[in-house]
């Protein structure tokens, strides 16, 4: 193993990682951090240690990466968006979202949109929820292409209670305690074409406002940040 | 002996409030200063200081700016705040406090205090 000052570019890279935050931010962290790293190498070898000795020491008594990362993770916030990195918050949007409604390449959350969700409702390419409707979705109610869940409809349905083109499903449980829903999911199936319409017409007027939304924030703290640059670092 | 963390926790929020009301400095230099005077009582990760100091400057209980220190990098010094120094006051009072309290309870023979 090579030791030199790419180990602490690593351990700052992975503190950063933890902490996830935004650009300008991550910047001013990261410079502090790498000041005292530097320092403190700078330090021990002009106490006599060589150079890959203080660098071990250094990254030694620095403490744990990724505890460091957590305790520098900003507070929860109402609404977080980015367009780099996890978002968190009540509204989370981002390439990952966590948050009571998070919509994202991938989100977690109470109500989950995006390319994967894992949530009560979760609404995705791929959904994991109690209720689950996508592409391929798997929940206690699971709707979608692929409907993987205690009572499924789909294209492809397996369940307890499965109704689709093509259908598996537990005869114990559809004849058993789910049979008195079968009515129920028979008429669901009949509608669903009209709520995957009306699913789309709400995903699609939160959806695309959203990423318009997103945009210009984003641009708009691109074009501020240069600024705020010079002001933190010029005095 | 080495205090314990648990012991620790807590107070050093008040230790760092403490180093920095004899002025400005940045975390390196903070790390430095505490250790000197722990001596060898306790040890924290040196980055550990680094939460704290972030969560009480958006508490406005540090003020902060950035200049260019002698190495040539960019380097972040904290002070108190007028909201700091009055934190700071509140906290030496209760650890005061605190400190004699303890004495009253675990040497109770050594302390005799007619306030309490």
């Amino acid at each position: 193993m090579r030791i030199n000052a790419a180990m602490l570019e690593a351990y700052l890279d992975r503190v950063m990682l933890v902490a996830s935050h935004r650009d300008g931010e991550a910047q001013e962290i990261r410079h502090e951090l790498a000041d005292h790293l530097y320092a403190k190498v700078e330090a021990l070898v002009a106490e006599g240690l060589s150079y890959e000795s203080a660098i071990m020491t250094t990254l030694k008594e620095s403490g744990n990466a990724v505890a460091i990362g957590y305790r520098l993770r900003d507070p929860w916030r109402w609404v977080d968006i980015r367009t780099q990195g996890i978002a968190r918050g009540v509204i989370a949007i981002g390439p990952g979202a966590i948050g009571i409604i998070a919509i994202g390449g991938w989100s977690v959350g109470v109500l989950a949109l995006g390319g994967a969700g894992v949530g009560v409702f979760s609404i995705a390419g791929a959904a994991l929820g109690l209720i689950a409707w996508g592409g391929l979705s798997i929940g206690l109610f699971a709707t979608g292409g692929l409907a993987i869940g205690l009572i499924a409809v789909g294209g492809m349905a397996i369940g307890g209670l499965a109704h689709g083109s093509q259908t598996f499903s537990s005869p114990l449980l559809s004849e058993g305690f789910l049979a008195p829903l079968a009515p129920w999911v028979r008429s669901f199936a009949s509608a669903q074409p009209k709520f995957s319409l009306l699913i789309s017409l709400l995903t699609n007027t939160i959806l695309i406002p959203l990423m318009v939304i997103t945009m210009y924030l984003e641009q708009k703290r691109i074009r501020l940040d240069p600024d705020r640059e010079n002001e933190l670092w010029l005095e | 002996m080495k205090l314990s963390r648990k012991t620790l926790e807590g107070s050093l929020e008040t230790l760092l409030l403490a180093l920095l009301e004899e002025g400005p400095s940045y975390g390196y230099e903070i790390v430095q200063n505490l250790n000197a005077r722990a001596h060898g009582l306790f040890t924290t990760g040196e980055g550990t200081i680094y939460p704290i100091l972030h969560r009480l400057e958006k508490q406005g209980v540090l003020a902060a700016h950035w200049r260019v220190g002698e190495t040539g990098r960019k380097r972040k010094y904290y002070r108190l705040s007028p909201k700091g120094k009055r934190e700071l006051s509140t906290q030496r009072g209760e650890w005061n406090a605190l400190q004699q309290v303890m004495e009253a309870c675990l040497n109770p023979n050594a302390f005799k205090n007619p306030s309490l």
